[in-house]
């Protein structure tokens, strides 16, 4: 069917309405982080008037910024590959399988409470735990942290992604000599790749954001997260470094991005690798 | 392919997580190792100047010294944190002078009087005074470690433009403000009027001046008193006749001269050997005929040696030589403001940091916030009360009032 002129002029608009919406904040992130101090506490404009790259150069060489980089990779990494490993198994499991006395569905009001409660009040608890193992001093107890918010959120995301599989497809697995170890990699992942992708982006920008069990864990400089660096340029008694604070958001950017694109092609990959042979 | 691939992905994933494990970096030694001291501070110039001061007590006491910068808020929470544990991952925290009731009620720092330190009177008074439980007449539990007292910040071109002089009563700074706003472009007066924090650290000084405070000598709550509210009604006017920004904003428009006045923390406008603005003591009178009261707000960030600390014996040196003479002399090169008097009133120092002898001046007759446990709670139920009042959304009784309810159900 063809468009009229009126609509296609109005598409075009509201598409642009939502791309400045949305990448205007990027936007202004960028043009702050190049801007000199001057510029930055007077009268802003919305076009930079000015260009450095010293606020780069000096969350890195002053404040420590690639230690935080790379503990937050390091991290979140780590976590997200646990999350999923345990999530989905658990997904596909409380999909699948049949549970006795209803357990189903108070195990997945369980995994669904740990998402409810407000991350604080695990906050606590955690913490003495983590003291009491003597693992403050690591990144372990954020790793584990980062683990238990992922993984309720994946096995919810995920469930309905197993239940919507045919049966017959891993019935016909079975009959064909498949075990359930493969029947689990080779047939339902790859059919549920779009589904993983996409909670493997979100559980990844959670976890790289996250600051609140940082805060509480983290104990040496050395273990500083991304959030948790860019904290600190901001204080009551001193004014804030805006420059610094939007070059590290830009640079923090950076990571999020690459694995957005590079997990983009799971998305198409999952969605076209059917199950039936062409 | 496919299979090599997956094994590098799993053996990359394994020695991050062996790294991961590993932790900080620099795990507690044996005990042939040196000495370990952990510092919480407030990130920002304070751990310029903890980093910068550092390695000659490291030389000279075989010891290593990790500092942990963070933001006010979390510190806190960190600290308060860490108290539960029997031995600490922190030997020395700092502290912003509101929490020290709370923090020496909770037993989170030593008794430094009992960890053999002798009180030096170098340190000004009102500075040391805040490190003492009770106030000003207990036993010490922290030390000023970084100087800090609200002034008037203002633009002389813009004073001068105007014909007026550094005001003296806040009946002046309204003059001016109304002189100033709508000419030119620019505001007269430049109030703070976030909530929370900001807005009552920014009228209490006006309160002050009016006679008023938040609790009288008796402790009974005055907030709504006759004196608190015409200093609301002034801080309200002030805001008719100029504009309410953020800490930034207001720097950048006073220092930029377009704005008049505001009041602000020394490090906010003063870097190294310049300001950029002109400072003075904040007006200690609401009109020129009415009497003076204090009226600095004193902010000083304190350090104490924590209840729990592991050395306690070294980070009680450690917090000598961190408050001592000549570390606060070197500090100042690194935006430190001193707590010592000797410091302050150093002719060479003085020289090249000419500000120091009004915060010196601000200080010896500065107020304190309220020491009470409870200052943090009633500071936000304060601040939206007092916001509410400049917002128009309360009048300056119904705001008052509902202040006094909100810190009343605080206190009980």
């Amino acid at each position: 069917m063809k468009q009229s002129k009126r609509s296609i002029i109005l598409k075009s608009i509201c598409i642009i309405v939502l791309l400045g919406w949305t990448l205007f904040p990027v936007y202004w992130m960028l043009s702050l982080s190049i801007r000199v101090d001057k510029e930055l506490i007077s009268s802003l404009s919305l076009i930079p008037q000015s260009f450095t790259i010293d606020h780069f150069i000096s969350i890195f060489v002053k404040n420590n910024f690639a230690v935080a980089v790379m503990n937050s990779l390091q991290i979140t990494l780590i976590s997200l590959a646990f999350s999923l490993f345990f999530g989905l198994a658990c997904a596909y499991i409380l999909a699948r399988a049949r549970f006795r006395y209803k357990l189903k569905g108070a195990m997945l009001f369980w995994v669904l409470l740990v998402r409810i409660i407000p991350p604080i009040a695990f906050a606590l608890p955690l913490y003495i735990m983590m003291n009491n193992l003597g693992i403050l001093n690591t990144k372990i107890p954020l790793i584990l942290s980062h683990i238990l918010i992922n993984i309720p959120f994946i096995i919810w995301f995920m469930i309905s992604f197993f239940a919507s599989l045919p049966e017959e497809i891993e019935e016909s697995a079975e009959i064909d000599g498949a075990t359930e170890f493969q029947l689990f990699m080779r047939i339902v992942l790859p059919l549920v790749l779009p589904g993983i992708t996409a909670v493997a982006i979100l559980s990844f920008m959670t976890s790289w954001n996250e600051y609140l069990y940082g805060v509480i864990f983290v104990q040496s400089p050395s273990n500083f997260t991304i959030p948790l660096s860019l904290a600190t340029l901001n204080s009551e008694q001193e004014l804030a470094q805006w420059g610094s604070i939007a070059a590290g958001g830009i640079v923090s950017l950076v990571p999020i991005a690459i694995f957005v694109i590079f997990a983009q092609n799971f998305l198409i990959q999952g969605l076209s690798s059917g199950a039936v042979k062409e | 392919m496919k299979r090599k691939l997956s094994i590098l992905l799993i053996l990359c994933l394994v020695m991050t997580m062996f790294a991961a494990c590993g932790g900080g970096g620099e795990e507690e030694g044996e005990s042939t190792e040196p000495a370990k001291l952990v510092v919480a501070a407030r990130g920002g110039s304070h751990v310029d100047v903890l980093n910068a001061v550092k390695t000659d007590f490291e030389a000279a006491n075989n010891c290593t010294i990790e500092i942990l910068g963070l933001e006010a808020a979390d510190l806190k929470q960190k600290v308060s944190l860490d108290s539960q544990n029997a031995v600490g991952a922190y030997d020395l925290a700092m502290a912003d002078d509101p929490w020290m009731p709370e923090f020496c009620e909770a037993g989170l720092y030593a008794n430094l009087t009992e960890l053999g330190y002798e009180e030096d009177a170098d340190f000004v008074k009102a500075s040391l005074d805040i490190g003492k439980y009770p106030y000003a007449e207990g036993d010490l539990y922290a030390l000023p470690f970084a100087g800090n007292v609200q002034l008037l910040f203002y633009n002389k071109q813009v004073l001068d433009d105007a014909g007026f002089s550094v005001p003296e009563s806040w009946e002046d700074v309204l003059a001016i403000a109304k002189a100033v706003n709508g000419k030119d472009g620019k505001v007269g007066y430049v109030i703070r009027g976030q909530q929370g924090n900001p807005i009552v650290s920014d009228y209490l000084p006006v309160l002050w001046a009016f006679g008023g405070d938040v609790f009288d000598q008796s402790g009974n709550l005055t907030i709504d008193s006759q004196e608190a509210k015409d200093a609301l009604k002034l801080y309200m006017d002030l805001l008719a006749n100029g504009a309410n920004y953020e800490k930034n904003d207001i720097v950048a428009a006073v220092s930029d001269g377009k704005a008049a006045a505001s009041l602000g923390w020394p490090s906010w406008y003063i870097s190294g050997e310049s300001a950029s603005a002109e400072y003075a003591a904040i007006p200690s009178k609401a009109t020129a005929a009415s009497t003076a009261y204090p009226t600095g707000m004193i902010g000083n960030w304190m350090m104490g040696v924590t209840a729990n600390s592991g050395n306690s014996e070294l980070a009680m040196k450690f917090l000598e030589y961190v408050t001592s003479v000549d570390v606060q002399k070197a500090a100042a090169e690194f935006g430190g403001v001193p707590t010592r008097t000797s410091v302050f009133t150093d002719s060479e120092l003085l020289v090249k940091y000419p500000y120091f002898e009004t915060i010196l001046v601000s200080t010896e007759n500065s107020v304190v916030r309220p020491r009470l446990v409870e200052w943090t709670d009633i500071e936000t139920a304060y601040g939206t009360e007092l916001s509410s009042a400049i917002s128009k959304t309360k009048s300056i009784d119904q705001a008052l009032a509902d202040a006094r309810a909100a810190i009343e159900a605080i206190m009980k």
